[in-house]
């Protein structure tokens, strides 16, 4: 899930390597020199799961899986997804150099909301059923923000792009709904396993 | 990775080159300079060609992604139509719209497997972190490059014992699951690693700063790279922006 180089307009580049820059900044910030070996490693985590393809009819859908780095991570998801992301331009040339701040912003942007939402639903003191449905409906929310930002991204550029922004957002409801139910089944593994690494804790 | 000609240069003026060119290429609005601006891609790939697959899968990717968007926009660009196809009309302005995104898509990509194709992440790591880059960043990003094929071997051993034991990935119910805990078990296990990483860290004494095994040197030649890509960007940028 990256917008290409080429598509969209200098303001919308712009934009996006400003919220990006400032996202980055907040998540690098909230990392302490104790968490970097954590952060990286979920970072690269992610970086290999969105290898995962799941078959859907004819084609494959690739993970994206920022809702769960989002609850993991919260805001320190924003450099670890940005990181990720730069890698994906640099070495299979997915997204690129001036997209790259846009493509953090819809991707990383609703990984750190989801967080918040997981926190929400959740509560305190969730059993696994409930952290699992909260886990869930972040993830497959996490999925719906990032492919209606890059249709909003879309739209901005020129108008035109209406109806691709549309089926943009139409093939990608299978995608949300895969994702939601692979964040349900990990949030609650975790939560079985290694309750402390879910929000809540003080990692 | 292969030694090519742009392994002569040092990485960071290949990263700034890409970021300038990128950068030049993002702000052209006429079709005619975007065709031109291909001319560089095209000449680096000339002088210090890569291979064909490693050229071709990004392009084509790029492009099947190009073709799909542009018969979902070129009908809603108005303007003189040139013919109908069915109901649809296409429209002169839509084709120009669309021509001048898939140039300048293929030139940024084609630049980009050129110059930075051939870089080692590690490489890319040193050479952000000697254009001073914040060092919490750099860390991070060190650690994330270091960690990546490690995780990357961890998840194929993964994948081959659920091979072995007759799974195939289907949208059902029943594989959702198992790759809800494969990537569940992944995390974990990169958890895991991470706390045994950062305890041997501590006692071999890390400070947070990666040492550098390689001497990045700026010769007159990345100067000349910067000077002569920088007045051909600006060219570009003269004729090109409205």
């Amino acid at each position: 899930m990256h917008i290409s180089e080429g598509i969209l307009s200098p303001p919308a580049l712009a934009a996006g390597w400003v919220c990006a820059l400032a996202g980055v900044a907040v998540g690098a910030r909230r990392t302490r020199p104790e968490d970097v070996p954590r952060v990286a490693l979920l970072g690269a985590a992610f970086f290999v799961t969105t290898f995962m393809r799941i078959p859907i009819g004819p084609a494959h859908a690739h993970l994206v899986v920022n809702g769960l780095a989002g609850i993991l991570l919260g805001w320190r998801a924003m450099p670890a997804l940005f990181i990720a992301l730069m890698l994906q331009a640099v070495l299979f040339q997915y997204g690129g150099p001036v997209v790259l701040g846009v493509n953090t912003v819809i991707i990383a942007g609703p990984a750190v909301l989801a967080h918040y939402f997981y926190r929400l639903l959740a509560g305190r003191a969730p059993g696994p059923g409930r952290a699992g449905m909260a886990g869930g409906l972040a993830g497959a929310g996490a999925v719906a923000c990032s492919v209606a930002g890059m249709a909003l991204c879309l739209t901005w550029t020129d108008p035109a792009f209406r109806a691709a922004a549309a089926s943009l957002v139409l093939v990608h409801i299978p995608l949300m709904l895969i994702e939601g139910m692979i964040s349900a089944v990990t949030v609650m593994f975790l939560y079985r396993v290694k309750k402390e690494l879910l929000p809540g804790s003080t990692w | 990775m292969k030694p090519c000609m742009m392994t002569f240069f040092d990485a960071r003026s290949r990263m700034l080159a890409t970021f300038m060119f990128s950068g030049a290429v993002a702000l052209i609005q006429d079709v005619r300079i975007a065709a031109l601006a291909c001319a560089l891609p095209l000449l680096s790939i000339a002088c210090a060609p890569p291979s064909f697959a490693r050229i071709a899968r990004p392009l084509l990717h790029i492009n099947v992604l190009f073709l799909l968007t542009a018969l979902m926009t070129i009908p809603f660009v108005p303007g003189e139509t040139l013919w109908m196809a069915g109901p649809i009309p296409v429209t002169r302005e839509g084709l120009l719209f669309m021509a001048l995104i898939t140039l300048k898509g293929n030139a940024v990509v084609a630049w980009c497997v050129v110059w930075l194709g051939s870089m080692e992440p590690a490489t890319l790591g040193h050479a952000l972190s000697r254009l001073r880059l914040p060092t919490p960043f750099i860390r991070l990003l060190m650690s994330t490059i270091r960690y990546i094929d490690v995780l990357q071997e961890e998840y194929a051993c993964m994948r081959m014992a659920m091979r072995a034991r007759g799974f195939k990935p289907q949208l059902t119910r029943l594989s959702l699951r198992a790759h809800g805990l494969l990537v569940g078990a992944l995390l974990l296990r990169s958890l895991e690693r991470a706390d045994r990483v950062a305890d041997a860290m501590k006692c071999r004494g890390h400070h947070g700063v990666y040492a550098a095994t390689e001497t990045l040197v700026w010769r007159a030649a990345d100067t000349a790279l910067m000077i002569g890509l920088g007045a051909a960007c600006a060219l570009l940028l003269l004729g090109g922006m409205p």
